[in-house]
């Protein structure tokens, strides 16, 4: 075999350090100017919405500590909207995470290659679909269920929820698919070589080494389910509702709130208080994500090295 | 393949591999393989890096199987528990009964992520072991292998943590918890220095007096202590 020989090895070698460190200095000026968006929307948030964080915006003229125990109705504070938000982020969390996970596992293990490829194109099309079309999609389903089903059925709670289940599902499928995918070969045969079955190297094996890669994937979905507004807006959302007493309740959400304050306000303090939401709106993300974060460390537990 | 047999007097064969065949998609990695291993006895294999001797480990107890676009074919007879039968043949759902009896252990470390004990327990747990019995289990395992001294104080830390030559013995231990009856190892001593390597030879020369070993080595000196039998491939 021949091998290549430069003429002259100084030069290269100095023209790749050159270009080394200029891809370097590049890659690190996107990193910083990322970083720095995301610091400057904060920095922007906090200083056009702090005035505005109040008990009052919160719970208005009710009693905090009554309405945080449901004692009391909240009429004039985004307190039923903080709660109509978790609720319906949790309730669409927990009907795609069943059936993401075991799809992005079949996906990741099983299908075989045309079925595959099928499946593949599903899921980055309703990756792909907006969300306003997602939401008009529940829009219907109610009204169908309205009519052929039951006069009690309008746009609620469940069929918000379910809707956003659809727009947040192949984060989870693919996620999924993707984290078990990177658990090596030689981790999954080491399973089966000691004598686990397909079903146990699963579950003993390869879940544990990827439920790190599958929770990022419910955070990310976690943070999609809570900040959209377009699906809610079509099913089931509004501007009064207080806490659902049911799956069948209409209820509020601090992203519609936003939204809706924003472009409706009609002084500057409503203004405020749409930034404050905001705020709220992102400190009750942060919540979720630390919920997974804690779930996270339960479940791969502290033994494992990683 | 040429092969130079010392043959061992007055011993059943255990494995006898007649005509196999490994594809790895269109690519035939081993053509035509005969190879005979005798009960109580160690069985070497040596030839060149990739010519298919850590395959031939792998049909035997069908781990192969699990490998994308891996396919083979001929006849694989063991003798287990003196019932003789052919490995190809075997029903998918056996082969966690088969792999616990063929146990292999691989080239490199394979530790599972979990903690050392974990590690150790997985293959008891996958038959529903109690608990009683795996800890003496476990314990006498690692003692074999010479790890229990190291390890001992930090059962629960991560496996991943050890070093080389510590996992790879702690691999060996994992498989010794099963009692298997043949033991195929891959390059069982790449990781370890002079002296450990010496004391799991000596090991591998006890385990050989109640089962079947197969060694892949390219290491002749090893060979020539410890083979019974020695297959040359490549």
């Amino acid at each position: 075999m021949e091998h290549f020989v430069p003429q002259d090895f100084g030069t290269v070698k100095k023209v790749k350090r050159v270009t080394e460190n200029a891809v370097k200095v590049f890659l690190w000026t996107s990193a910083v100017m990322i970083t720095g968006a995301v610091a400057i929307l904060l920095l922007f948030l906090l200083k056009k919405g702090a005035p505005g964080l109040s008990l009052k915006l919160v719970f208005g003229d009710a009693d905090p500590l009554r309405a945080l125990f449901l004692q009391e109705r909240v009429f004039n504070g985004i307190f039923p909207a903080i709660v109509g938000t978790f609720l319906v982020v949790f309730l669409s969390v927990t009907w795609t995470i069943p059936l993401g996970v075991l799809t992005g596992i079949y996906m990741a293990e099983y299908g075989n290659t045309h079925l595959k490829k099928i499946l593949d194109f599903s899921f980055d099309l309703l990756a792909s679909v907006p969300s306003i079309v997602i939401g008009l999609f529940g829009l219907t389903l109610s009204i169908f269920l309205h009519r052929n089903f039951s006069q009690r059925l309008y746009p609620c709670l469940l069929i918000s929820s379910f809707s956003l289940a659809i727009l947040i599902l192949p984060y989870i499928v693919r996620t999924t698919q993707l984290s078990i995918e990177e658990v090596s070969v030689s981790t999954k045969l080491a399973g089966l070589s000691l004598g686990a079955s397909k079903i146990q190297n699963l579950l003993y094996v390869i879940m544990p080494a990827s439920v790190k890669g599958m929770l990022s994937g419910v955070v990310l979905a976690t943070g999609r389910a809570a900040e959209d507004t377009a699906v809610i807006m079509l099913t089931g959302v509004v501007a009064t509702a207080g806490i659902p007493n049911s799956l069948l309740s209409k209820f509020e959400a601090l992203p519609f709130y936003i939204y809706y304050i924003s472009s409706q306000y009609s002084d500057q303090a409503e203004l405020v208080s749409g930034f404050a939401a905001a705020i709220i709106l992102l400190t009750v993300c942060g919540t979720l994500f630390s919920f997974a974060h804690v779930l996270k460390n339960v479940l791969v537990g502290k033994d494992n090295g990683f | 393949m040429g092969s130079n047999k010392l043959a061992v007097r007055g011993k059943k064969a255990k494995i006898i591999i007649k005509d196999l065949n490994v594809f790895y998609r269109e690519k035939q990695v081993l053509e035509n393989i005969d190879v005979v291993a005798d009960e109580k006895s160690l069985t070497c294999i040596v030839g060149p890096s990739g010519c298919g001797k850590s395959t031939l480990l792998m049909a035997i107890n069908r781990l192969l199987d699990e490998i994308p676009d891996a396919h083979m074919r001929g006849k694989i007879t063991v003798r287990l528990k003196d019932e003789s039968f052919n490995v190809l043949e075997i029903k998918d759902s056996e082969l966690p009964a088969l792999r616990r009896r063929i146990a292999l252990v691989f080239q490199h470390p394979n530790v599972l992520p979990m903690s050392i004990l974990k590690n150790m327990e997985f293959p008891l747990k996958m038959i529903g072991l109690r608990k009683e019995k795996i800890d003496t289990r476990i314990e006498n395992a690692l003692k074999q292998v010479h790890l229990w001294d190291e390890v001992k104080d930090r059962l629960h830390s991560p496996a991943i943590k050890l070093s080389g030559g510590q996992q790879q013995r702690l691999c060996l231990a994992r498989v010794l918890v099963m009692e298997p009856e043949i033991l195929l190892l891959d390059e069982p001593t790449s990781f370890l220095d002079e002296g450990l390597a010496r004391r799991i030879e000596l090991l591998l020369l006890e385990l050989k007096k109640k089962i079947t070993v197969v060694v892949v080595s390219h290491y002749w000196d090893q060979v020539r202590r410890l083979a019974d039998r020695v297959y040359r491939f490549g």
